[in-house]
């Protein structure tokens, strides 16, 4: 995160043979199965793949959130690479809150938390308090009457434009989205996508959305289909 | 970004406290949890309890070395047959400490014609070193503090006399007094005197005079009875190195009284009720420190999605700990600041029950403080930081797959465990005292569960039984096998079969509502049993001890009372002159006095055995050792008392050819003394060697003359002796009684009950103290309850949508929460009474010799105590349960 207000380019998201198995009591199962991927410098990208298939642990992953039992993900920012998983968790998370933005199926916003408190959150934990950026924010996204309502006070649809100002709100180079009008009905799902990619083309910075909706991944530059843990198909715009 | 991120890569962060603050801004600044109110209570009672007793039991024992001192005139006193060696004067003037000496011996005073037999106290100036003398100006006019006297002390050439002698000399202040060979002016009627304090009754008068004039009066001459002290009163520190460096100096003759000792029957009591205490209290931080533990886990637990949420925003472990351990570390310092108050204000109270016993000193020790503030460190660092050490792992993909399982709380109940043993150290500052106490608890919360575990699995038993029969009677086969209820689990479908039942009935009358109230109450509470079992062994174990403290302190209390036969003597007469023995036991049958035998007393001290020192005889048993230092009253009898049992060997009669020495089987048992053995006795540096020819069982609350050693008569006679006996005084008989002292002046008649009266008092009062602690005990259980009922508030709001949604009002859910919480408390209940009265039984069968058990209306009413407060605080925890409606529950609100 950048505390000027330049546009940034995105940053380019690499996995090569990623593997992850969960165990459950004696037995291993498989979840993904040597995935490769690239996805360039702002490009917009979806996951799509059916229930199971291990789209949610494959973004988990390139999310900086979850280590693969062996692969690698890198992300590369003018040409100088960086191998994620190769650093300690206190890195990630540094590069989670400074680099990554993420928006939830089912919002993940803090319960005890107005709207303005939580898109001040990912501010706060880069040491800073700025109240005026996270306010800009809400307002991009139409809260500005909003702001100091807790979510449960929210409709599913204000929820989510909340976590959007949150994921945007550190200004990051690459966005996560899972299943984001997952828990809208149609009509609050298509504004919210709407917004989502108005934000997304405005800050420049790269998307990777796992989603289950073919439409909205046909609005991407780039689809990957998942199944059962393997690249099935791959596709650009 | 680049450069941000090899700024990462080269350890270039912004410093840690720049990144956290903001987020405790405001983190701090938002309402907190109740959760977190919880711990912070929890905390806050382990702190007061920690800082009330230990303030309590520190200014106890102050206030009786105080009042101790006080009645010794001094901190140390050497008690000896001579002046003071000039070395140990200058060891004293070198640590800085006040000195005193004192002579004290009876002689008679005259004046006119009248004499009395006065006791005479000469003393140095500065005397006393402690406590505070009274005197009046003249006869009948009222006493002054010695502060606001003209002059502290008489001056040389007067003396100080006391009403009683004045009257029986007829003596006016002003009157010339003859002292021995000296006449000395009557300057100021002494009131009242240091060691003057222990209720007595009638003695010779006393009198008041300086040391200097002691040589002039010719009175103290070689072989004249004596009693010289050497009196010290300093700092506390000065005076151990010189209680250390006068021991190794002492002679056989010397005799070391410090504080103390001075204080032995006192302290006993309260030693005794501050064990009690320190148990009490050391079972209420369990307590508490255990619910503060549940209570911080829950909050914890509460905080899973949003330390996800947080880290997948950039949060790294530090800082997540940084924050809420900031936040917990808040909580315990407001805790601290709470808890030293309520601390001090308990000590206060107590203080105020023990005021008219002890007065409180003002002394505070800053140790206590000390240890609440460690008992909040050890609260938060191995009660809360454990599980939030846990709870900063929470991987960030909590929030894409629907992980909500909770990590193990085994590790933090091992660190606990440990803990908790840690904090009894550092109370005790032993190790085998702290697992003495450890494992004490930790039995009896054995025991407990075990009853606990075997009534819950009899109520299990017992509600499936009925549970069969009224199924077979009430309910048609439909009803429970209808829809998805039948893929329930057996346990959850019972409770819900019972819901539809409800809705088919619906419209019916009260008494089926209450019926199916009652049923889902049972079947609730059978289906977590677990969960139910921490907070029942909790209660259970606070009413336990409540319980026995109750039982022991109402059977003691009136044991002391009725264990004394009717007329057991009351008054102890020592130091009858032999010249007046007959005089004296007259002068009690005409007042009607009905006395114990007379018997000739001497001073001796023991000083081997078998020619042998006491190390070398092997004598380890420390108060036994302590109880040689000083001289012990002798006494010859040809005849065995009638209270008096021979346990070995033969009574020596009176025509034995040979010394021959009868001996108490307890000290004969710690001293290791046999038929035959040879003991070596001083009288007044004579030596007297006599042979063990029988050993004795005594009761030593007979309140009758007792002895560890009797010769055999007459072996006495070559010392100095006098004679003492005991007796009963009725209320009436007091004024004759006293009229016998004047009769006798040289005799010493002490009131003793009025000593055990004061005793018995003190003994209600700290007993109070300990009944207060056991209630506090109740409370900390309470705090558990509470807490662990909080732990199941989600699922019971998570089944509550459940009945709600398939018609339940919530009414029936109110009353089936009463009735399931009323049989974790009847539960609860009848454990603590059982295992109460299994341990009553043991301490009257094994230790207090006698039958204990608790009342069956005090069982009872424990009972009811136990189900009222269990179901109505529950009832209350819980209210979300059936207040809110299941549509706000469903929007998560």
């Amino acid at each position: 995160m950048t505390n000027n207000t330049e546009k940034l380019p995105g940053l380019t998201l690499t996995a090569k043979g990623l593997v992850r198995s969960l165990s459950l009591s004696s037995q291993t199962v498989p979840i993904i199965q040597g995935v490769d991927l690239q996805i360039g410098a702002g490009e917009t990208c979806a996951i799509i793949g059916a229930s199971g298939s291990g789209k949610t642990t494959l973004l988990g992953m390139l999310a900086a959130m979850d280590e693969p039992d062996s692969g690698s993900v890198e992300i590369a920012d003018d040409n100088i690479h960086y191998s994620i998983y190769q650093h300690d968790e206190d890195w990630r998370a540094w590069l989670r809150g400074h680099a990554m933005g993420f928006v939830f199926q089912d919002f993940q916003l803090v319960d005890d938390m107005t709207a303005l408190e939580n898109v001040l959150l990912p501010l706060e934990l880069a040491g800073q308090r700025c109240s005026k950026t996270a306010k800009s924010w809400l307002a991009k996204v139409g809260l500005t009457d909003r702001i100091r309502h807790y979510p449960r006070q929210l409709s599913g649809g204000e929820q989510q434009r909340v976590a959007l100002a949150r994921a945007f709100a550190n200004q990051p180079r690459i966005l996560f989205a899972d299943e984001p009008t997952g828990s809208l009905d149609e009509t609050t799902g298509q504004a919210m996508i709407e917004l989502l990619f108005e934000l997304n083309a405005a800050s420049g910075s790269t998307l990777v959305m796992v989603t289950h909706d073919p439409a909205l991944a046909q609005r991407c530059d780039k689809i990957y289909g998942l199944r059962q843990g393997r690249l099935a198909s791959s596709s650009e715009a | 970004m680049t450069a941000e991120i090899n700024s990462l890569l080269q350890h270039q962060k912004p410093p840690l406290i720049s990144r956290f603050l903001p987020l405790l801004a405001s983190t701090v600044t938002r309402k907190p949890s109740p959760e977190l109110w919880l711990f912070f209570l929890c905390q806050m009672l382990a702190i007061t309890i920690v800082t009330g007793i230990l303030i309590f039991t520190d200014r106890i024992q102050t206030a009786i070395f105080q009042e101790s001192a006080k009645m010794m005139a001094a901190d140390l006193v050497v008690q000896s047959n001579g002046l003071v060696d000039p070395a140990w004067q200058r060891q004293a003037g070198l640590l800085g400490l006040d000195t005193v000496q004192s002579l004290r011996f009876p002689s008679m005073l005259f004046f006119n014609d009248q004499l009395q037999l006065t006791d005479i106290r000469a003393v140095s100036d500065g005397y006393p070193l402690r406590g505070e003398l009274t005197a009046s100006a003249t006869l009948g006019s009222p006493p002054m503090a010695q502060q606001r006297l003209k002059v502290a002390l008489p001056k040389s050439g007067e003396v100080w006399l006391d009403a009683r002698s004045a009257e029986a000399l007829g003596a006016q202040v002003g009157d010339q007094i003859e002292v021995g060979d000296r006449s000395l002016r009557f300057s100021q009627v002494l009131v009242d005197e240091p060691g003057a304090a222990i209720p007595s009754l009638g003695f010779a008068g006393r009198a008041l005079i300086r040391l200097i004039d002691i040589e002039s009066t010719g009175l103290v001459v070689a072989g004249s009875r004596v009693s010289y002290s050497w009196m010290l009163a300093g700092e506390e520190k000065s005076l151990a190195i010189m209680e250390s460096w006068l021991k190794s100096r002492l002679s056989v003759h010397d005799n070391l009284v410090s504080r103390v000792e001075g204080s032995q029957s006192t302290e006993d009591i309260l030693n005794r009720a501050s064990s009690f205490l320190s148990l009490g209290g050391a079972m209420a931080v369990l307590l508490a420190g255990l619910a503060a533990m549940i209570s911080a886990s829950r909050f914890m637990a509460g905080q899973l999605d949003n330390v996800a949420i947080m880290r997948a925003l950039g949060a790294s472990r530090q800082q997540l700990f940084a924050v809420y351990f900031s936040q917990l570390l808040i909580f315990s310092l407001l805790a601290l600041l709470l808890g030293y108050s309520l601390g001090f204000g308990l000590q206060s109270l107590g203080f105020y029950v023990l005021q008219d016993v002890l007065a409180m000193p003002s002394e505070l020790s800053v140790s206590s403080f000390i240890a609440g503030a460690v008992t909040a460190l050890f609260c938060l660092l191995c009660f809360a930081v454990p599980t939030l050490l846990g709870l900063i792992k929470v991987s960030p993909m909590r929030l894409l797959r629907s992980a909500s399982a909770q990590a193990s709380q085994k590790k933090a109940y091992v660190v606990f465990a440990l803990g908790f043993l840690l904090l009894l150290f550092f109370y005790s500052g032993s190790w085998q005292a702290s697992l003495i106490v450890y494992l004490g608890i930790f039995s009896l919360a054995v025991a407990v569960a075990f009853v606990s575990v075997l009534v819950t699995k009899g109520l299990l038993i017992i509600h499936r039984r009925q549970s069969l029969v009224s199924v077979n009677l009430h309910y048609s086969a439909s009803d429970l096998s209808s829809g998805s209820l039948s893929e329930r689990s057996s346990a959850g479908s019972h409770a819900l079969t019972s819901q539809v039942s409800f809705d088919r009935v619906g419209s019916e009358p009260k008494p089926v509502l209450n019926r199916l109230a009652l049923r889902m109450g049972i079947a609730a509470f059978c289906r977590q049993p677990q969960t139910s079992q921490l907070r029942t062994i909790a209660l259970s174990l606070t009413l336990t001890i409540l319980i026995v403290i109750m039982a022991l302190r109402a059977a003691l209390l009136a044991d002391w009372q009725t264990q004394l036969p009717p007329k057991a003597p009351n008054f102890f007469a020592v130091n009858i002159l032999s010249s007046e023995v007959d005089s004296f036991s007259t002068a009690l049958q005409v007042a009607q006095v009905e006395q114990q035998p007379l018997y000739p007393v001497a001073r001796a001290r023991l000083m081997a055995i078998n020619h042998l020192s006491f190390s070398e005889w092997g004598v380890t048993n420390v108060d036994a050792l302590a109880s040689l230092e000083r001289e012990m009253v002798m006494t010859e009898s040809s005849t065995l008392a009638d209270d008096n049992i021979l346990f070995a060997g033969q009574w020596h009669g009176d025509d034995s050819d040979e010394i021959e020495v009868s001996v108490e089987k307890d000290i004969a048992d710690s001293l290791k003394i046999g038929l035959d053995d040879k003991l070596h006795f001083s009288f007044a540096g004579m030596e007297v060697i006599a042979r063990v020819t029988s050993i004795r069982k005594l009761d030593w609350n007979s309140m009758r003359p007792n002895f560890y050693f009797i010769l055999s008569p007459p072996n006495l006679s070559s010392f100095p002796f006098t004679y003492m006996t005991s007796f009963f005084v009725a209320d009436q008989q007091v004024a004759e009684v006293d009229n016998v002292s004047r009769q006798h002046p040289s005799a010493t008649i002490i009131n003793v009950g009025e000593i055990i009266e004061r005793a018995q008092k003190l003994l209600a009062k700290v007993s109070l103290a300990v009944e207060a602690l056991a209630w506090v005990t109740v409370f900390a259980g309470l705090l558990v309850m509470v807490a662990s009922l909080r732990m199941t508030l989600d699922k019971r709001l998570a089944e509550q949508t459940i009945f709600r949604a398939i018609g339940s009002s919530a009414s029936l859910l109110k009353r089936s929460l009463w009735v399931e919480l009323s049989i974790g408390g009847l539960l609860a209940g009848l454990s603590a009474v059982i295992s109460a009265q299994v341990i009553l039984y043991s301490l009257g069968r094994w230790v207090f010799d006698m039958p204990l058990l608790a009342p069956l209306g005090m069982t009872f009413m424990v009972v009811l105590f136990s189900m009222l407060l269990v179901a109505v605080v529950g009832v209350r925890v819980l209210k979300l349960v059936y207040q809110l409606s299941p549509v706000t529950i469903w929007r998560g609100s």
